[in-house]
């Protein structure tokens, strides 16, 4: 081959093999920022940079959703569905962690230059006034273009010509992946919000029994920090305030529930003063420190409040019928913030029996037999349904002391194996008005604990499984143990 | 000649003086082994062969140290 | 600017358009706007040192140049002249040695002594062109070249952008005819560039970076290696510093081919050499030569190193006597190497370690030939057990040339010998696979090259799918592992700051 030949051959190679590279990245996106054509698996490119794929989605669909979450990871257990139902919106949670009051303020000025914007609900916690404007540190946590205004081509190619690692591990992650949320896909791309199907049905028992658990999630964290970008995230609430009047936009300013160790971790006074700033620019809920700050069972860990924690504080806001503690969250505006700033720590941790109890659970393969029942009454224990189970949870109404529930699969539910979980536990539907609860038989582990506000606990309730031909007297002795 | 030869074998027995004659152009004379050489020369023949001198013309076979040395000594 | 980067790529091409568009004239002027802006953007204030060494150093040939050509009316003039000359040398050689300690052993020296060091960063290259522009020098001493009157064809010379990091050090008398002509587009030059380029980035890459975290720890910790993982360590380094400095040398050869300037080879399969004589024609041949010409000849070829060989002459047999110029001078020159490599006891220890032996070689020779006679030694098995023998040297050299101290060297050996309990060198399977296949590539390459087969001419008439695939799969490596890696930082150059 001549030389010149050979040049020709070397820069077409070299085109090529840049077409390639180029092309493979852009066709598995791992970032979903070229709309990802092939996999379309925004649960994964979210999940590896939430900056880049949730706008990106947005941008798709920017005329699907009218109202939107601002927020770190704190905020991801609004549920836009009861947001919608609430307020009539069609909401997205566009949350990103780590993100801090600057990138809410970049998100605003996005949303309102993109399309329409009808409500925010923005959220803040402690952490806004730790951090602000951080700078990314790679590919990987780096905004939008839409967002910065940064060149579409060069953020392309920068994408495009990323290593090809992110690609392989896309690629490889979806080799192992299953319906169920795993590490590299924990977003809802429709709602935005993480996909906590898994931790939503885990048993919680009671409080030791749940720290025992997750025991890594809830470590000692240190004391007398100063919340030194306090200000700083004023002043772009203060930015934020003012777009949305200039723009029409109903803005809801939202202190997120706090666990105490988080709340410790920081000085009174510094957090009076962060509060103070922003209540001189708009009026908020605040639901940082409540009587469940003190119960680690309302959170994931902890700097993430639950799902059903979620629910309750938008209930609270829109009045929902659920049950909610006495002195959860309160509305501060200008005459009342002296008020609350003074009274900011006096939060009383609730007793256990006020919002929790036990209730053991029997299952019946037939009928429930009468005797058991009298039996049981006779020896001063409360019969309950599971409409009372149902009922305590999700509005608190209350239950007898030493309540028990007997099911049977004849009336009250159904008993079947169950195939997703190959494992000889055996699974029973109950439906009472119109609520599906599983129940599971039998574990061992934990002592049936019922908490008020957290409908998952009903759905991994542990019960025994009882034949109707035993006597009376050892359908007594089941239940005595119980509440050992 | 031959005295320059024999002086030469005692230097580097392994190398033929009398038939090479690319010594420095193919390195079969390391720079070692010349300057061990022209340690020998300076000393049996009471010359002084400068760095200049080591060029190939002048090592490259037998004669054309031979003429060096010569040359040198009528110096 | 790092060789490894997309950026000097582009760079590269940008330099080569503007060099052949340019009339052939003035091809030189974009060489060294070329290097200018190289050295810049590398190393910007400690471009004025090179400036400092370009200036005194054409000055003074000039000087030389002029002090030769004056008509000497007598013998007594004629002296007078040469004591000049070699004042001047003296002097310019002075200067640029002291820059050269001043930068790269002063504060090392300082802190030795108890001092606290200046915190002079060592200019880029200055190791090598200090020792280039000073070989110029001499040169033009002994009225080998002719000095340059133009100093910035001389600054091109000196400051030449493909060897200034890591050498090879080059000649005037090699250089300077290819680097003024006006090299005109040459395909097959710029092929046999942009291949050699791509060989040295592979083995620079697969065997030198993947290497290089396992070596420096074994060096780093080495009390908590087992002696015989120490050994293994020095030998991977052995390998390392071998693909890092071969791969670095081709890859700057190959630049400078696209040029049309072809620089001397570094390297002739060093590992193969039967004796440490030999391995050191074949390891950084170019610093030989220098040494060789600047330093082994005039000291061994002096005034008084002969005198002072003949006042030992009586006290040792004739044989011996024969070798007393030759060992010290070899000795004298290895030391030099060795303190060349860097400041510390170690890399003097490390240059005394090759010049000793060698001595020892030279005075041993006659009785290795008897004891081979006796055990009927010969031939290849002769080869293959004085190329194992100077590996193992070569191996235990490099027990002090990268070591940080020496008593950390001398610890290293001691575990070594008596095979001390330790840790194994964990090695990865992506190490394993990369480092291995490139070695194995690399030995057979090797051995083919050692036969004299022209592996490139054999690649280049093979047929056009064999050459494309080849081409496919080197570029799509380097492109994967070396320049659109945004995880991947290219290991410094182990030369780059000598």
């Amino acid at each position: 081959m001549t030389s010149k030949k050979w040049l020709v051959m070397f820069i077409s190679t070299l085109s090529l093999v840049l077409l390639l590279y180029g092309g493979f990245n852009i066709a598995v996106d791992p970032f979903g920022v070229f709309g990802d054509p092939i996999l379309d698996w925004y649960s994964y490119n979210e999940t590896l940079n939430p900056r880049a794929a949730k706008i990106a989605y947005i941008d798709a669909n920017r005329d699907e959703y009218d109202s939107f979450v601002l927020g770190s990871s704190s905020a991801a257990s609004y549920d836009p569905a009861k947001l919608n139902k609430y307020t009539g919106g069609r909401w997205y949670n566009l949350f990103v962690y780590g993100c801090d009051a600057a990138d809410y303020l970049a998100y605003t000025k996005y949303l309102l230059a993109s399309g329409e914007v009808k409500q925010i609900l923005l959220n803040l916690g402690l952490n806004e006034a730790n951090y602000y404007d951080t700078p990314s540190e790679s590919i990987a946590d780096r905004e939008h273009y839409l967002v910065t205004g940064d060149n579409p081509l060069t953020y392309s190619l920068d994408h495009a010509y990323a290593s090809l690692s992110y690609s392989f591990e896309k690629l490889s992650s979806r080799a192992t992946d299953t319906e169920l949320p795993q590490v590299f896909d924990v977003f809802n791309p429709d709602t935005g919000c993480y996909d906590k199907r898994v931790r939503d049905i885990e048993p919680i028992g009671d409080m030791e029994y749940y720290l025992s658990r997750h025991s890594g999630d809830f470590p000692e964290v240190g004391s007398g920090n100063t919340l030194p970008h306090a200000s700083d995230c004023a002043s772009a609430v203060a930015e934020i305030v003012r777009l949305c009047e200039e723009s029409g936009v109903e803005l809801t300013v939202v202190f997120s529930p706090a666990y105490i160790s988080q709340w410790n971790a920081s000085t009174v006074e510094a957090i009076s003063s962060f509060k103070r700033q922003i209540g001189e620019i708009t009026d908020f809920w605040d639901f940082s420190l409540t009587p469940l700050s003190y119960d680690s069972r309302y959170f994931y860990d902890d700097t993430h409040f639950r799902n059903g924690l979620g629910d309750m504080v938008l209930a609270r806001i829109w009045g929902g019928d659920i049950w909610l503690p006495d002195g959860f969250g309160s509305l501060v505006s200008a005459d009342t913030l002296d008020g609350f700033l003074d009274g900011l720590s006096d939060v009383r941790q609730l007793e256990e029996g006020e919002y929790a109890i036990t209730v053991p659970i029997l299952l019946y393969d037939a009928a429930v037999p009468e005797a058991h029942r009298k039996a049981l009454t006779d020896a001063e224990y409360n019969v309950v349904s599971a409409a009372d189970l149902i009922a305590y949870v999700e509005r608190g109404t209350s239950l007898p002391e030493r309540a028990v529930c007997l099911l049977s699969s004849a009336s009250d539910c159904y008993i079947y194996p169950d195939g997703s979980e190959a494992s000889d536990e055996t699974e029973a539907i109950l439906r009472a008005d119109g609520v599906a609860l599983t129940v599971l038989r039998g574990d061992p582990g934990y002592r049936n604990t019922l908490v008020k506000g957290l409908p998952q606990t009903l759905r991994r309730l542990g019960s025994i499984l009882v034949d109707a031909d035993a006597s009376a007297q050892q359908i007594v002795q089941i239940v005595r143990s119980a509440f050992v | 000649m031959d005295e320059l030869l024999d002086i030469l074998s005692e230097c580097c027995p392994d190398i033929d003086f009398e038939v090479e004659n690319t010594l420095i152009d193919d390195g079969i004379l390391s720079s070692i082994d010349l300057v061990t050489i022209v340690g020998e020369l300076n000393d049996a023949y009471d010359i002084s062969i400068s760095v200049d001198d080591l060029t190939s013309e002048n090592f490259n076979s037998a004669e054309s140290i031979l003429d060096l040395v010569l040359r040198l000594r009528d110096e | 600017m790092s060789l490894s980067s997309a950026a000097y790529l582009v760079f590269l091409a940008a330099a080569m358009l503007i060099y052949y568009l340019c009339p052939g004239k003035w091809r030189w002027c974009i060489l060294l706007a070329t290097s200018g802006c190289y050295y810049v953007i590398s190393s910007k204030a400690a471009a004025l040192y090179l400036a400092a060494t370009i200036a005194i150093t054409w000055a003074s040939a000039l000087f030389l140049q002029y002090q030769h050509h004056r008509p000497a009316p007598d013998k007594a003039a004629k002296k007078r002249q040469n004591t000049r000359c070699r004042l001047i040398l003296a002097v310019a050689l002075g200067i640029n040695f002291a820059t050269l300690f001043i930068f790269k052993y002063l504060d090392p020296t300082l802190e030795s002594l108890g001092a606290s060091p200046l915190g002079l960063l060592l200019p880029l290259g200055i190791s090598f062109y200090i020792f280039q522009t000073s070989g110029y020098l001499i040169d033009v001493y002994r009225a080998k070249v002719t000095a340059e009157r133009n100093i910035l064809k001389y600054a091109l010379f000196a400051s030449y952008f493909p060897q200034i990091i890591q050498g090879p050090i080059g000649r005037w008398q090699e250089l300077a005819p290819q680097l003024f002509a006006p090299n005109r587009f040459d395909a097959d030059k710029v092929r046999a560039g942009i291949q050699l380029m791509i060989w040295g980035m592979l083995k620079k890459v697969f065997i030198a970076d993947t290497l290089h975290a396992a070596v420096s720890d074994v060096y780093a910790n080495y009390t908590e290696y087992s002696g015989i993982a120490v050994f293994l360590g020095a030998a991977l380094y052995c390998i390392q510093l071998y693909a890092d400095f071969s791969g670095g040398t081709d890859i700057v050869r190959g630049v400078s081919r696209l040029f049309g300037v072809e620089l001397a080879e570094n390297f002739q399969r060093p590992y193969l050499s039967r004796s440490l004589d030999e391995f050191w024609r074949r390891w950084h041949t170019s610093l030989g030569e220098w040494m060789k010409d600047y330093l082994f000849y005039p000291l061994a070829l002096s005034k008084w190193l002969p005198r002072l060989a003949k006042k030992l002459r009586p006290h040792v047999s004739p044989c011996v006597a024969k070798l007393i110029v030759p060992c010290i001078s070899t000795t004298a020159v290895f030391l030099a190497v060795g303190i060349w490599q860097g400041p510390g006891a170690a890399n003097i220890a490390y240059g005394l370690w090759n010049g000793l032996l060698m001595s020892g070689a030279m005075l041993c020779a006659p009785m290795f030939d008897r004891l081979n006679k006796k055990l009927h030694l010969g031939g290849t098995p002769l080869n293959v057990i004085r190329i194992v023998r100077t590996c193992l040297i070569v191996i235990i050299g490099r027990y002090f040339s990268n070591s940080d101290t020496l008593s950390a060297a001398f610890g290293m050996l001691a575990r070594t010998f008596t095979l001390a309990d330790g840790a194994m060198i964990p090695l990865t399977a992506d190490v394993l696979v990369k480092a291995g296949i490139g070695c194995v590539l690399l030995l057979i390459v090797s051995l083919l090259c050692e036969r004299g087969i022209d592996l490139r001419a054999k690649v280049n008439s093979s047929p056009t799918a064999v050459q494309f695939a080849l081409l496919f799969a080197s570029v799509a490596l380097l492109v994967v592992f070396v320049y659109l890696n945004g995880d991947y930082t290219a290991i410094a150059y182990v030369y780059e700051n000598v």
